[in-house]
């Protein structure tokens, strides 16, 4: 299994790489993808200097593009991939069954990951996509593997990624969640001090509730499950405290290095890991380097 | 302007069939949790005894796993056999391919998401490919931007949904079979940070649909617990 790393600027490129990333990921603020601005590339020069560094060390760089686009902005969105191509990007994050289609059309072939986004939680929908030429599919975050075999196990060679689910958990299902978040980087919402999704909420009853999340012995052993069911990568998605982002990768190496290792399921799924920030009621706060 | 009125099957069971003459269409299932399958004799019940009330049952479905996915296929196969509808309101991808040929198709609101700013020429494209017929919206973001693919929409008058989690907020699991202790619940939550209650109705929450009814919806929704 290996580590695709999200990263918002050059420095915490050559950070990960350096550390052992197996493949890098980015969004450039020209095109749309699921990320504010600051935590995008703004500019073509530092895009071109991660592609070079990218190259030397022989690792892949992937480029964002995973929101809904535009149809005014395919012809311009192809020509910066196009460019970005020849300088050697290894391939693009898309959700848009539209715009993949525009590609098809234009018979250029790429390197197409399918977004976590696209909520491919069963075979048929992602079926769906590789008919539009994906070539990898992140699998949704609330997608476990007792839920994931059929995809796994696809017999269309499509490769697998996913989230380290101990780590990282969607409380809802990502991309049809709409509740005020700090995330979004509005600034309606930039007075909450944590993911609504992790508040403690008070029923009309005056009980405290909290939108659930499965424990982490589950979550462990869906993601031990998912390396031994030979899921091709494991997702440390961009956060916007960049500190945050360096413990859950070293904790994902962790992780990995002890299923390498060939530790039990048993030890696996008693772990005693640390899931900062995935608690209720953390502080949530914008740190780069 | 038509009237659909959304249920689940356990709420099915308790229908007093009086309510549907305000209405046109029934909608039985569920736009949340798969586990929520009709039973095909209660349906049948349904249409026999609501024949000259409403025209039509509309078949609701959710976000799938591929357990839930065959479970919901078991079902469409014995419904199209006993002709009791030809219509399925969608939330998945992974159901246009068994269902375009022998269904009409709506989009539901949360796959009506994904087509929120989409290319007008490949989604008019699309909708004639796979035998969609209308698509749902709950917001007046939606509702302008569907407007533009001049197919009927439909519209959610009380609620609009906010978030939706395929883990179990009340028996906490991803199971395909369940004891449907969603029954009959409606759970009101409150944050001080949150400006609006939220309603929790099976893996949803929701909150009040504030907007007034847009001019040309074809279709007003609404779901059981709503009313």
């Amino acid at each position: 299994m290996k580590i695709t790393v999200g990263v918002k600027n050059i420095r915490e490129a050559i950070f990960f790489l350096q550390n052992g990333a197996d493949e890098i990921y980015f969004g450039f603020n020209k095109l749309k993808n699921n990320r504010t601005t600051r935590e995008n590339f703004t500019c073509k020069r530092d895009v071109l200097k991660l592609l070079e560094i990218s190259k030397e060390k022989n690792r892949k760089v992937l480029l964002a593009i995973n929101e809904i686009i535009h149809e005014k902005d395919f012809k311009e969105t192809l020509s910066i991939i196009e460019e970005f191509k020849k300088h050697g990007l290894g391939g693009i994050i898309v959700r848009d069954p539209a715009f993949l289609c525009y590609l098809k059309k234009k018979k250029f072939r790429f390197y197409c990951v399918l977004s976590t986004l696209a909520n491919s939680f069963n075979f048929n929908a992602l079926k769906f996509y590789v008919d539009l030429g994906i070539s990898r599919v992140v699998l949704p975050m609330q997608l476990t593997f007792e839920n994931a075999e059929k995809i796994i196990n696809n017999s269309l060679n499509i490769e697998t990624e996913i989230f380290c689910q101990p780590l990282y958990w969607g409380v809802n299902v990502d991309s049809k969640c709409f509740l005020p978040c700090p995330q979004t980087g509005r600034k309606e919402d930039s007075f909450l001090r944590d993911y609504p999704c992790l508040f403690k909420f008070k029923t009309s009853e005056n009980y405290d509730f909290v939108m659930p999340m499965p424990n982490l012995s589950y979550l462990l052993g869906s993601f031990y499950d998912y390396y031994h069911g030979g899921v091709n990568y494991v997702k440390v998605a961009r956060w916007s405290n960049f500190l945050r982002q360096a413990d859950v990768f070293f904790k994902v190496k962790y992780l990995l290095e002890l299923l390498r290792k060939k530790i039990t399921r048993e030890a696996f799924v008693a772990i005693n890991i640390n899931t900062r920030p995935l608690n209720y009621g953390q502080t949530f706060t914008y740190k780069s380097i | 302007m038509g009237r659909l009125l959304l249920i689940s099957p356990s709420e099915l069971k308790n229908l007093d069939l009086k309510i549907l003459s305000s209405y046109n269409y029934i909608g039985v299932g569920s736009e949340f949790c798969q586990n929520q399958i009709p039973n095909i004799n209660e349906l049948n019940v349904l249409l026999r005894k609501s024949s000259g009330l409403i025209k039509k049952i509309i078949v609701a479905t959710s976000i799938m796993t591929d357990k839930g996915l065959k479970m919901w296929m078991d079902f469409f196969e014995k419904l199209k056999i006993l002709k009791i509808s030809n219509e399925v309101i969608i939330n998945d991808f992974g159901l246009l391919y068994p269902l375009k040929d022998q269904f009409k198709i709506y989009i539901g609101r949360i796959m009506a998401r994904d087509f929120f700013n989409i290319s007008k020429d490949w989604a008019i494209k699309f909708f004639k490919n796979n035998n969609i017929v209308g698509i749902e919206a709950d917001t007046m973001q939606l509702y302008r931007d569907f407007l533009r693919f001049e197919i009927p929409i439909l519209w959610h008058r009380k609620h609009s949904f906010v978030a939706i989690t395929t883990y179990c907020p009340f028996e906490r699991h991803f199971r395909n079979n369940c004891n449907k202790s969603c029954v009959g619940k409606n759970v009101i939550l409150n944050h001080k940070d949150i400006k609006y209650p939220l309603f929790l109705y099976e893996k949803a929450y929701l909150k009040e649909n504030k907007t007034k009814i847009p001019l040309n919806v074809s279709i007003i929704v609404d779901s059981f617990f709503s009313i």
